[in-house]
């Protein structure tokens, strides 16, 4: 029994999600800046998600030409379009279309992944076959092509945006909770609950799910940037939502298209994708740290 | 302190840094292993056998903190050595085996490959080199050593790696090697196999060996020197006939006690040492043994013992000693 | 008295390789067999010992009686019936007869929930209402001697010592008749080891439990069983009451083993290593007496006859064409001395 010493004799361990007690995860949380910073980031674009309608200066939407490119002032903190638009407004608008598009359809994702990668994990094999066949045939599409071909044929809207991130994402999520259910099967805790009767669906609900939640959540709160991004990228390709939509994608696209007479423009627009992508970038792997006790700092 | 001990562990006391407060794994501690002989650290879970093993190497985590203390390998201190001159060291005069055989070698090359690489200080020829690793690979008992100098760990037993793990710690010829629990892992039957070569092999080297253990039965066939380790203290050391016929510290007497083979009569009801292992983050007071010990009184609680020698080749820490 | 459990033949394989597979590179034989012909019955109230090492079978043994790996041939008889044969509710009842402590104690209870609900969990698999479990829990707690503010720990707070009496707990939960215990020693400091024992032990006693323990250490085996089996690549190759092997092994690898363990006396050292060499791959089975290609008493005929279990003495048998004791009257005791170090 030749356990490492950090191991052994130190009395209870901090124990896993949920049961962090707030004194520990504060100064887990005070000892790393990147993720305190992530958490601000991750606050200030929900916040301007939830309060945009309240917190914007004019109406994203009213054009008004005889202020069209107009530089970043006092008036218009990022400058106004070629519309005459107010742009900070449009990117504080464009922040609800983000949260809802990146949070919702990887809500759904994981929620549809989880439920076949236990399936696939833990069922049959010619079920994990056939569903790994599936799994894979999606996975390999790359993906900006099959969102701009499901959003040519089905039509542009902010639900067919949600659902082809659905179709991309949910192959991801499905492989990785088989992989986590495949592991776990085997394990001595679940040949315990079997030894004591317990069947397939208590095994997978009470037992395999909480310890395979936690690292997908995670991982799903890092791919919202990523799904941001790629709404960003087909609308700037022209094949994401149509305007008046103030989506970052779309001033992004507007920004370079004017980028010789208002180069704030693409500015404004890159600045919240950035920001989007650092806050839960930082806020996720902090929040990994904190889970996986292979990697528990020490102070 | 002798002159002729290849290794002399001299009053030392390492802290581990841990997010919930210090650990104090070694305090104190004080062993020698002399030339040539084969000693044994005997210790169960939180006595800090393996981190003595990593100090022996100066392998320490990070986190460990020497808080006080020395390792002498040849006269000089171990953890106070630049990182190179301890590279020179390692792998030639001193070297490790460890319970998983997977720590030593490399699941991607070759036994052939790695032995040789092992042997990168000399000057000779790869030709050479090889030959000595089919040698050393032969005379640790596995069949068609040429042959098998091109096989990957995987295509061998967990008892065969073991004995590859020992080749490649006796190739340079080291004056120490360090076995810490190298048979924990293996089948009873392996093992008695494994303690029967260190045995013969220790013959021809002519090197040191030190042993660390929880099984007494291994302790007392292969060691000539014991040393007993409780809670990150030497509590007794002396030669193998005096721990195990003449020990003197309650805690070494009732290991003995307690190991079911040591029982000639058949009992159901098998004795223990009542309690658990202290925290090493909130060290007792007087000595660490007491709130365990069937003789404590209550000096023990208060006051930690000395080290008491008992005659000339053993000594324990313990009040009821007397010299 | 019928006997509370009877093996009959067991027979547990496993696939080595796919059926495809196999046609394709033309294996004969494609299974590993890792329980074959065992036959045993087990008295209530006693405990009965499953003595091997690795790839002897004795862990799948464990497993196939308690049917968490299923069973190829042969037959499990538990308090007269055959559980194992009879679905869903034939299995339902028998699990609530027999419960199984697995090897590694904090490995074998689930992460995330507290003891609490480890050790209740029985009661809601079998859909028994209607108990107040934080008494209940409380109650298994006491009978295995923690306190009863364990309730609110999770695994990884606990001890190794700990787990394992929160395992026992767990296995006592719904009373069951007959407990597998897999290694019950396994990593425990031999200060301690007693302890779990003597709980076991005072168990036994006071709920006239029976056990079946499975173990490679056979200084415990000899303190704590009344029958043991000696298991070699799925086979009994020796099988009688505890105290009559240990005063006289007759199968050659029973005496090896107990030769092998190291005795805690720098007097009594092992002059040779009687077993060399390995366990032959299950994939590779050696012909005839498949121990033949590590016994030091080995003759030609060994290598083509596989011996069947013979009586060494009335309840006592071995698989062996030359067993070592020399008493019996069909033994034959070869030229090649046999070494009997006692």
């Amino acid at each position: 029994m030749s356990a490492p010493p950090s191991e052994i004799a130190i009395g209870p361990p901090i124990a896993p999600l949920p049961a962090v007690s707030g004194g520990r995860l504060l100064r887990r949380v005070r000892s790393d800046p990147l993720g305190l910073l992530g958490l601000a980031l991750v606050a200030l674009v929900v916040f301007c998600g939830l309060f945009a309608d309240w917190i914007a200066p004019y109406d994203p939407f009213k054009i008004n030409v005889p202020a069209m490119f107009s530089a970043p002032s006092a008036a218009h903190i990022m400058g106004t379009d070629n519309l005459g638009r107010d742009i900070f407004s449009r990117i504080l608008k464009g922040s609800q279309i983000a949260l809802v598009v990146g949070v919702s359809s990887i809500l759904i994702s994981q929620v549809i992944g989880l439920a076949l990668g236990l399936i696939a994990g833990y069922g049959p094999r010619w079920l994990d076959n056939a569903l790994i066949l599936v799994f894979d045939a999606v996975y390999s599409f790359p993906t900006v092509v099959l969102g701009a071909v499901l959003m040519a044929i089905v039509g542009a809207s902010v639900h067919t945006l949600m659902f082809v991130v659905v179709v991309i994402q949910t192959p991801a999520y499905a492989r990785l909770v088989r992989t986590a259910t495949l592991a776990k099967k085997n394990s001595d805790f679940v040949l315990a609950e079997r030894s004591l009767g317990a069947g397939p669906v208590r095994i997978l609900v009470r037992h395999i799910l909480p310890n395979i939640v936690g690292p997908l959540f995670i991982i799903g709160s890092m791919d919202i940037p990523a799904v941001i991004t790629l709404e960003a990228g087909l609308t700037y390709l022209g094949l994401g939502l149509p305007p008046p939509a103030p989506s970052w994608g779309r001033i992004l696209e507007e920004g370079y298209r004017f980028i010789r007479d208002a180069p704030w423009i693409v500015v404004a627009g890159g600045i919240p994708l950035i920001v989007t992508t650092l806050g839960f970038t930082f806020l996720g792997e902090s929040l990994r740290d904190l889970l996986d006790p292979k990697l528990r700092r020490i102070v | 302190m002798e002159a002729d001990a290849v290794l002399a562990v001299q009053d030392l006391s390492i802290d581990f840094q841990t997010p919930n407060g210090t650990v104090h794994a070694l305090r104190g501690v004080s062993l020698e292993v002399p030339r040539g002989s084969i000693v044994g650290i005997v210790g169960e879970s939180g006595s800090g056998k393996s981190t003595l093993a990593l100090a022996a190497m100066g392998l320490l985590p990070e986190n460990a903190v020497v808080r006080g203390g020395a390792v002498r390998f040849d006269g000089q201190d171990v953890l106070t050595m630049p990182p190179a001159q301890l590279r020179d060291l390692r792998g030639r005069r001193l070297s490790m085996v460890f319970q998983d055989p997977m720590t030593s070698l490399n699941p991607v090359l070759s036994i052939g490959t790695q032995m040789v690489d092992i042997q990168y200080r000399d000057r000779t020829g790869a030709a050479e080199k090889r030959r000595k690793a089919a040698a050393i690979l032969g005379r640790v008992g596995i069949p068609d050593p040429e042959q098998r100098l091109r096989r990957y760990p995987h295509e061998f037993s967990g008892g065969m790696r073991q004995r590859i793990a020992i080749a490649m710690g006796l190739l340079g010829n080291p004056a120490l090697l360090i076995a810490d629990e190298p048979t924990t892992a293996l089948d009873v039957t392996l093992e008695a196999q494994i303690i029967h070569l260190l045995r013969e092999l220790r013959r021809e080297f002519r090197g040191s060996i030190m042993f660390i253990s929880h099984n007494l039965g291994l302790i007392a066939e292969l060691c000539d020197h014991v040393v007993i380790l409780y809670a990150g203290e030497v509590v007794e050391h002396g030669t193998v006939h005096d721990i195990f016929h003449r020990p003197r510290h309650p805690y070494t007497e009732a290991l003995l006690v307690c190991d079911p083979a040591r029982i000639d009569e058949v009992r159901r009801e098998l004795p223990t040492i009542p309690g658990d292992v202290p925290n090493l983050l909130r060290v007792p007071e007087g000595c660490v043994f007491a709130p365990r010990c069937p003789k404590v009184f209550e000096r023990c609680r208060r006051e930690p013992p000395a080290d008491h020698p008992v005659g000339t080749t053993q000594s324990a820490r313990c009040h009821l000693v007397t010299a | 008295m019928s006997a509370l459990l009877e093996v009959d033949r067991l027979h547990v394989r496993f696939e080595a390789i796919g059926p495809i597979k196999a046609q394709l590179l033309r294996v004969g034989y494609r299974f590993l067999d890792a329980v074959l012909d065992v036959s045993f019955a087990v008295e209530s109230g006693t405990t009965f010992a499953l003595v091997g090492e690795s790839g002897s079978g004795k862990s799948t043994l464990g497993r196939a009686i308690i049917g968490l790996t299923p069973i190829h041939a042969g037959r499990v008889r538990f308090d007269g019936r055959e559980p194992l044969a009879q679905g869903a509710a034939g299995l339902g009842a028998y699990r609530r007869n027999v419960a199984m402590m697995f090897q590694d104690p904090v490995a074998s209870l689930s992460p995330r929930l507290t003891v609490k609900s480890l050790i209740t969990e029985p009661f809601l698999i079998h859909g028994l209402k209607g108990k107040d479990l934080d008494a209940e829990a409380r109650r298994l707690l006491a009978l295995v001697g923690l306190p009863g503010d364990f309730v609110g720990r999770y695994p990884h707070q606990l001890s190794g010592g700990q787990a394992r009496r929160v395992g026992v707990a767990r296995a006592l939960a719904l009373s069951p008749k007959l407990i597998i215990a897999d290694e019950p020693t396994a990593g425990l400091d031999v200060s301690v080891q007693g302890e779990i024992l003597n709980l076991l032990a005072r168990l036994q006693r006071e709920l006239g439990l029976t056990y079946i323990i499975i173990t490679h250490n056979l200084a415990v085996v000899r303190h704590v069983s009344d029958e043991m089996a000696v298991m070699y690549m799925g086979r009994f190759v020796e099988h009688g009451p505890t105290s009559r092997i240990f005063a006289g092994a007759s199968h050659p690898y029973t005496h090896g083993l107990l030769a092998a363990q190291p005795l805690p006396d720098p007097d009594k050292r092992r002059a040779n290593v009687e077993l060399q060499g390995e366990v032959p791959s299950l994939a590779r089975r050696p012909s005839g007496c498949e121990f033949h290609t590590r016994c030091p008493r080995a003759q030609p005929l060994c290598r083509e006859v596989r011996p069947e279990p013979e009586p060494s003495a009335p309840n006592h048998t071995h698989r062996c064409h030359f067993p070592l004791t020399a008493a019996l009257a069909h033994a034959h005791v070869p030229p090649a001395e046999s070494r009997r170090i006692s």
